[in-house]
């Protein structure tokens, strides 16, 4: 069955995604969206709701995050402590100012994610920086000494071919997106 | 009347049913009233299954085409794949077509670009 092909150590392998808010005008809800499914491994073909296959994303320059409309000045966050009387809001743009750009981000992911006991060990592999310096250069592959993955989280499909294919595993035809056969 | 006891009876029942159950964890593959319970439970759950294996995995295959679809070009997916495949009358069913996916993804984005029309 399928469930029995590719169950190599490569093929689960977690790759790390960069994507960085200064380069990527796509509004907030969009690119989260985007990020919880390749944290929940739903990009990859042997994507299985048992495991978890999902990758890491570094997430830089979260400072410069786009979001359309009056969201910023206007959009609540609530905090409760149980206690009664103690709900309290703050804007978006107070959070960007006491927490940053990382923990909006991280907010609208975790909404994202399914709620289930891999929610958190998911987030966790979702590393937010507000500015460009993040220390995980080396993880981020890069062929020929270009990225493999793209700034757009999109076409990460390629990702595992490249790297099948530097480690010898695929033909070394021209492997990825099919884009340029339209 | 003289006394009758049962004998082995009940206890050649009962060993059927606990060797069904000897894989279970705990109480449930050592005490024979829990034992008896818990075969049906199993025996129930099977039945159910079955069905719903079928269920489970198609929409697993569907999950996993669906994602590499998606990576091939910006607003292709799968529900436009199934519509150009029955459109083109193709008969792969989901199960190949995840099998594809997995294997060779060039293979699959060839097809869907073929019946791309």
């Amino acid at each position: 069955m399928s469930q029995q092909i590719a169950r190599t150590r490569l093929a689960y392998a977690r790759t790390w995604h960069h994507l960085s808010f200064a380069t990527d005008p796509r509004p907030l809800g969009r690119i989260a969206s985007s990020i919880a499914l390749h944290l929940m491994g739903k990009h990859k073909p042997i994507y299985d709701p048992s495991t978890d296959c999902g990758d890491y994303v570094i997430a830089t320059s979260c400072a410069d995050i786009n979001t359309t409309g009056k969201k910023r000045y206007q959009k609540l966050y609530y905090t409760h402590s149980t206690r009664p009387g103690s709900l309290k809001s703050m804007s978006m743009d107070n959070m960007f100012k006491k927490w940053g750009g990382g923990e909006v981000l991280k907010k609208a992911v975790r909404g994202m994610l399914p709620k289930n006991r891999l929610r958190d060990k998911r987030l966790a592999r979702l590393k937010v920086f507000e500015g460009e310096d993040h220390p995980y250069r080396k993880n981020v592959v890069k062929i020929d000494g270009k990225t493999v993955n793209n700034d757009r989280i999109g076409h990460i499909g390629e990702t595992l071919d490249a790297v099948l294919q530097m480690k010898n595993e695929l033909p070394p035809e021209k492997v990825g997106v099919a884009q340029a056969s339209t | 009347m003289t006394r009758i006891r049962r004998g082995y009876i009940a206890r050649r029942r009962r060993t059927k049913i606990r060797l069904f159950a000897s894989s279970f964890r705990g109480a449930r593959s050592r005490l024979t009233r829990t034992i008896i319970q818990q075969k049906i439970r199993s025996l129930v759950s099977s039945h159910r299954d079955r069905d719903r294996k079928k269920i489970d995995f198609r929409r697993l295959w569907i999950t996993r085409i669906n994602a590499v679809i998606r990576g091939n070009r910006v607003s292709y997916s799968y529900s436009r794949l199934i519509h150009n495949l029955y459109k083109r009358q193709l008969l792969l069913n989901r199960k190949i077509l995840a099998q594809i996916a997995i294997l060779n993804r060039n293979c699959l984005y060839m097809i869907s670009n073929e019946i791309r029309s």
